[in-house]
């Protein structure tokens, strides 16, 4: 079983006023450890909320949830904040760097939390930095840095915690073309070395990037491919139905 | 996460908005500054009064006359037979002319006269500076003396030996025949030092002042206090054939209602302090929810990466600490500083800095900023991660 997220009949729905919008219409979905996953659709149709919910930012009214084997449901505040902590990076399309605090700083942060020690938070901090080129850049503050560089510094946070799942929330919506692909390109490498890839857009051109399809419309999976050919068993579950 | 980490991470939130921090902390200042230097002042206060007392002989009783008339009258020879008993050791009955014009040549001013008998300078624990004072014939002989206070003394004669010059008191003439030493502290507001001393009875003749209204008496040894009060009592209960012509007072007494008054109007002034901190550590709540409002952001990207619910708390709560303590700091500071200037303008307000009220204030006002901050942090804590990324 290996598994990063297995997603069984998962419902969300919010309320405003007396009327019930239901945005995941018991959505259920499987991502091997070491895929690429896009997820695609129009705006509205629930991806950020299906992200939100395996990043573990959102709890869903009802369905099943194991996250690297764990199962999710039921969990105390504590035990999703020390799960996110540990096994998710999320990247965001607002890049949510702390702004007060340098970037080596920002990419500290996570390992504060996981209470890791001052010299060594340092030095690992500096090793992703300088992995994602941004080695020289450590004590500037994100508002001293471009678009890109700060999706950079995000990005080493990410990676700081050795997460077993990156989540990336539409990476490149607020970079220019050259950047994005540079950006892309980053998160093609990282899954390369072995990161299973979540990421959300609605961008078909950066979809295709990755090795797996997944579109949502209306709060419920339509398609799912393998972009190497196959169609991917879930998928085909669920046009047999 | 360690603590000192999280102090330095609450000190450079603070810092990146000094202005706003600094007004947060005025409350607290303003409430721990002026606690520190209202108890300073009024220990002074009480120390100036204690100090005062203890140049009297601890054994010492004063009797007051109330009221006047000719049932109050006490008669000097009369009195002076106590001496006799071994409880007491020494009376000085006085009769006082307050603001009375006293002249020399061109020079004159008000001053207290004093009409007693010899006893009186030992009493007071007063020492002559030169001359003599008062002895038993300048009494028997009822002669026109005067002793004068230093501070009398110069005023009459600058720059001159006042011994053999005549003064007038009230038009009439009196040969100095010794000055007092300085003495500096007053005893229910009598100094000697502006103080006109003659003899009793020529004080009462010459100035008809009917009755003696205040007597000194020495106990003989401390041990005779208390038989020495009861013995003035019965004595004077017996010739005022009532108990509430007269008010006996020991010097315990006597510096107990000074400190005791001094003391309730300084209480009352240090409990309006304390409210102004609890004013400041309000304000640092209303502060912390306007900087959480304004943070709840960064609570959510903080809680993305995986901030525990405590983590948080304890963010804001050090925050709120920091600042109040920082406060209660600077407002220790501020009080000492204030306590050290007072006498070196007013040198009559003595002021007694105390190390432990200095460390209650600061302390009460870190508490102050831990009560305040925790039902901000609380609701920081609580925030949905989600909720709070959403939020701009
Ligand atoms: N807290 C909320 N309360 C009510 N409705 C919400 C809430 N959050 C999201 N929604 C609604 O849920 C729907 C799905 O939102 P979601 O953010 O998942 O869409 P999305 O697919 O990410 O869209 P986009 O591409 O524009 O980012 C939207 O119609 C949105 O209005
Ligand atoms: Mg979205």
């Amino acid at each position: 079983m290996d598994n990063m997220i297995e997603l069984e009949h998962i419902v969300k729905t919010y309320q405003r006023g007396a009327e019930t919008l239901h945005i995941l219409k018991s959505v259920s979905l499987t991502v091997a450890r070491g895929d690429f996953v896009a997820i695609v659709g129009p705006s509205g149709s629930g991806k950020s909320t299906l992200m939100n919910t395996i990043g573990l930012l959102d709890v869903p009214d009802s369905g099943t949830y194991r996250l690297d084997g764990v199962l999710t449901s039921n969990m105390s505040d504590n035990g999703l904040a020390e799960l996110r902590n540990r096994k998710i990076g999320f990247i965001f399309q607002q890049f949510n760097l702390l702004p007060r605090l340098t970037a080596l700083e920002n990419v500290e942060l996570p390992m504060i939390y996981s209470g890791i020690g001052k010299k060594e938070r340092r030095e690992r901090a500096l090793v992703v930095l300088e992995r994602l080129g941004m080695g020289e850049r450590g004590h500037h503050k994100p508002s001293e840095l471009s678009g890109g560089q700060q999706q950079r510094v995000a990005i080493a946070r990410a990676l700081a915690g050795n997460p077993s799942l990156m989540l990336a929330d539409e990476p490149t919506g607020a970079l220019d073309s050259k950047t994005s692909a540079e950006v892309l390109e980053l998160i093609v490498q990282l899954n390369r070395q072995g990161n299973t890839i979540v990421l959300i857009t609605h961008d078909m051109h950066i979809a295709e990037n990755a090795r797996r399809i997944v579109t949502i419309r209306d709060g419920e999976i339509v398609s799912d491919e393998r972009l190497d050919g196959a169609p991917s068993e879930r998928l085909t579950e669920a046009v047999s139905r | 996460m360690r603590t000192i980490e999280l102090v330095v991470m609450a000190l450079r939130a603070i810092l990146g908005n000094p202005m706003r921090t600094i007004l947060t902390m005025l409350g607290v200042i303003i409430g721990v500054s002026s606690v520190v230097t209202l108890v300073a002042i009024g220990q002074g206060a009480q120390v100036q009064i204690e100090k005062q007392y203890e140049n009297l002989g601890t054994n010492l009783i004063v009797a007051n006359v109330l009221g006047r008339g000719r049932a109050q009258q006490l008669d000097y020879n009369d009195l002076m037979q106590l001496e006799m008993l071994p409880e007491i050791g020494a009376m000085a009955p006085t009769v006082n002319k307050n603001n009375s014009n006293v002249k020399f040549e061109h020079n004159e001013d008000q001053f207290n006269v004093v009409g007693t008998n010899d006893r009186y300078l030992e009493m007071m624990k007063g020492e002559m500076a030169s001359g003599r004072f008062l002895v038993d014939g300048d009494l028997e002989f009822r002669s026109s003396v005067a002793v004068l206070g230093s501070e009398t003394a110069t005023t009459l004669f600058p720059g001159e030996d006042p011994l053999g010059k005549v003064v007038t008191i009230e038009g009439i003439s009196f040969n100095v025949i010794g000055v007092m030493q300085k003495k500096g502290s007053t005893i229910g507001g009598t100094s000697l030092d502006t103080s006109v001393i003659v003899p009793l009875e020529t004080a009462r003749r010459t100035f008809k002042i009917g009755s003696i209204t205040t007597t000194y008496v020495e106990a003989a040894t401390k041990d005779d206090l208390t038989q020495a009060q009861t013995t003035l009592t019965q004595y004077l209960t017996y010739k005022f054939k009532s108990s509430n012509g007269f008010r006996l007072l020991n010097q315990d007494q006597l510096m107990n209602a000074r400190v005791a008054a001094s003391s309730t109007l300084t209480n009352q002034l240090i409990s309006v302090a304390c409210i102004s901190l609890l004013v400041g550590g309000i304000g640092i709540m209303n502060i912390m929810l306007v900087t959480i409002s304004e943070r709840t952001r960064e609570i959510g990207i903080r809680k993305s990466i995986g901030a525990k619910r405590r983590n948080i708390l304890l963010q804001f709560l050090v925050e709120a600490a920091v600042i109040s303590s920082l406060g209660g700091l600077i407002g220790l500071i501020l009080g000492c500083a204030l306590s050290w200037a007072i006498p070196l303008i007013n040198p009559a307000q003595a002021t007694k800095l105390s190390l432990d009220v200095g460390i209650y204030a600061f302390l009460f006002s870190a508490l102050v900023g831990i009560i305040f901050g925790l039902y901000p942090a609380n609701k920081a804590s609580k925030l949905r991660p989600i909720d709070a990324l959403r939020f701009d």
